[in-house]
């Protein structure tokens, strides 16, 4: 999937599963509180699931999902 | 032989005694199973069980162990976990489960703060955990573990003979649990074996489960509930016990579902959240095909159970086979080993509506025809235990009198480690006052209220006190002039996290600011989201004659706010 679709994707699940809207893609997440622990393990299922890839538990964290962008470019590399 | 498996439960003093005699019963029988979502279904036979736990011991007796000393096991739901727990326990030691660190906290010094001083007050001879985790106490971190080894599940070595095991007695601690609280003083509750054979021994009975049940589970084990209900009761009782981590439930809750079809499962526990997110976030094509037809108790313990919820779930389940008969709330506390109350089985839950006024003036529960609160029975005392609820003062109220659940059992605690003070305040003349409050009727007890400012999401407890400490350590904060609490959310089927916090702080960017400041602190302390920060000027904040923070006066005064009533 290209990585604009995959941010689409991503944006409205965050829109309308986690009610947070109007974001910046650089808009810290879980680093912010926007984004809780149970919260974060929802957005990477879903992650994989639109980018048809396994995210092991170990990487579910601030440091690969703290906003859009960093999400977009750990999921295309992933995707590899 | 469904009876013999029963008796290695009844006749033993000791819960190795249990599990020893069923190993000599059945030592081929594939008791356990790990579903795993990365390393699928694992089968264990009861001796293999055995020997690994018999592994651990001898690998902490040749380090050193002395009978008596704690071992903290901060490892996920999987076969090293229950070797260790076991092993410990062979070995003379009394094993203590923390949860693994993606689980609560997002921030590793967080985590390391909080074994920190767990290890402060155990002084434990060693800490079991993975790789990952014993990378966290690399450096400078290395001082949270104090004297206690560190140890890997990959350096436990199988010895060419076992040694034998230091003798274990009924009245010796089996197991150490650590309730609530990220930070401060931690509350080891200490269970003999004594006790927790009583509690499984009155739930096997209370439940009549027998050798034919199947236990499917993903609760944490760290938690009382799963350890002695998720884990302990089903394998001592000689039923296959399925086991999934929590991690793998959060990411896929349908797994749970699909695992109980699959093995046939008959009785699971959960908190009040699961059910409400397999009834409402599940979608049909996540369930279609299922047959939950042979879950015949469906436990729902450990958070506050919601009417709303029991329907929802029955409703939605009703098509895959599920009855709504085989929902079961129930109600215990680690100082009870875990079980006090359970609503009888194969009966629907029982729900009352009443009168409002009555219940906040009066403190009656008085059932009404018209719109009131509802009220979920949490179940009938178990065997072996009995409850009174008394008013302020210590002296018993008639039913349907709202007042403090007190319970007497032959499965309390031992008492907190190393506080002596605290034990004497809630374990008075062999009653426990478990800081709950409810009321009776025809002998169901009905949950109303907590007594502590306690708060409890999807069955996790937490201190308010600890997301105060968080809030407070934000500048711009007017330190000690936050307080934090739950707001019962029907639509998740828990509690939301919420807080009200002054400052001097004007202007909306600033304030907007200091939100986003708060929010960050407090999840990366805890791992929640603040569902709602209410900020405002000095004064906002309720607080007792004597400058207390009064958390329930400030909750009622944000009720509007809140959208909540008051």
């Amino acid at each position: 999937m290209e990585a604009e679709a995959l941010e689409r994707e991503i944006r409205a699940f965050l829109e309308e599963k986690l009610g947070i809207t109007g974001i910046d893609r650089n808009a810290e997440l879980v680093s912010s509180g926007l984004v809780d622990s149970g919260n974060l393990v929802r957005l990477a299922t879903q992650v994989e699931r639109i980018a048809a890839i396994e995210i092991p538990d170990r990487d579910i964290d601030a440091d690969h999902f703290d906003s859009l962008a960093m999400i977009v470019d750990y999921a295309v590399s992933k995707a590899r | 032989m469904a009876v013999a498996t029963i008796r290695a439960l009844e006749e033993a003093e000791t819960l190795i005694e249990a599990l020893q005699s069923l190993v000599e019963m059945k030592p081929d029988d594939e008791a356990l199973v790990l579903l795993d979502r990365e390393a699928g279904e694992q089968r264990f036979t009861l001796s293999e069980l055995w020997d690994r736990a018999r592994s651990v011991q001898s690998t902490l007796m040749n380090r050193g162990l002395v009978p008596g000393s704690v071992v903290v096991l901060i490892l996920p739901t999987s076969t090293d976990l229950i070797a260790a727990y076991f092993g410990v326990m062979l070995a003379g030691g009394i094993p203590a489960m923390l949860s693994t660190p993606s689980h609560r906290v997002s921030d590793p010094g967080i985590f390391c703060d909080r074994v920190a001083h767990v290890v402060a007050n155990s002084s434990p001879h060693s800490v079991i955990c993975r790789s990952d985790v014993a990378a966290l106490f690399e450096g400078e971190r290395a001082a949270a573990l104090g004297e206690a080894q560190l140890l890997r599940p990959d350096e436990i070595e199988t010895p060419a003979s076992f040694s034998a095991s230091p003798p274990i007695d009924p009245e010796t601690i089996a197991t150490m649990q650590y309730s609530s609280g990220t930070t401060g003083t931690p509350k080891g509750v200490l269970v003999t074996h004594r006790a927790a054979l009583n509690n499984l021994r009155s739930m096997q009975q209370g439940f009549e489960v027998s050798e034919d049940d199947v236990a499917v589970n993903w609760i944490p084990l760290y938690h009382d509930m799963g350890l002695f209900g998720a884990f302990l009761l089903p394998l001592l009782c000689g039923c296959k016990t399925v086991l999934i981590p929590t991690m793998d439930f959060m990411r896929d809750p349908a797994m749970w579902l699909r695992a109980i079809d699959r093995y046939r499962g008959s009785f699971a526990w959960a908190p009040n959240l699961a059910y409400a997110l397999c009834a409402k976030r599940l979608g049909d094509e996540a369930l279609e095909g299922l047959d939950l037809s042979s879950w015949r108790l469906a436990l729902n313990a450990s958070e506050p159970v919601l009417a709303l919820t029991l329907a929802a779930f029955a409703e939605r389940m009703a098509a895959y086979g599920f009855s709504p008969e085989c929902m079961s709330p129930a109600y215990g506390l680690a100082e009870a080993t875990v079980l006090a109350t359970v609503h009888p089985v194969r009966e629907e839950p029982l729900c009352e509506v009443l009168d409002r006024g009555l219940l906040a003036t009066e403190e009656i529960a008085r059932p009404t025809a018209s719109a009131g609160v509802f009220c979920v029975s949490i179940g009938r005392a178990i065997p072996n235990c009995r409850l009174e609820i008394r008013d302020a003062a210590g002296r018993p109220l008639p039913e349907r009198h709202v007042g403090k659940v007190w319970l007497h059992s032959n499965a309390l605690f031992w008492g907190y480690h190393q506080n002596a003070e605290l034990t004497s305040r809630v374990l008075v003349d062999g009653w426990l006052d478990t800081g709950d409050r409810g009321y009776l009727a025809d002998d169901y007890l009905f949950f109303v209220a907590r007594d502590k400012d306690l708060i409890v999401i999807g069955g996790e407890k937490y201190m308010p006190d600890d997301i105060e400490g968080a809030i407070n350590r934000v500048p711009g904060v007017r330190e000690g002039c936050a307080v934090a609490f739950g707001v019962m959310n029907p639509e998740r089927g828990t509690e939301d996290l919420a807080a009200v916090v002054e400052t001097r702080e004007s202007g909306e960017a600033a304030l907007a600011d200091l939100e986003r400041r708060i929010r960050a602190e407090v999840t990366a302390v805890t791992g929640l989201g603040l569902a709602q920060v209410i900020l405002t000027p000095p004064g906002g904040v309720e607080k007792s004659t004597s400058g207390k923070l009064a958390r329930g006066p400030t909750r009622r005064r944000y009720a509007d706010v809140l959208g909540i009533e008051a």
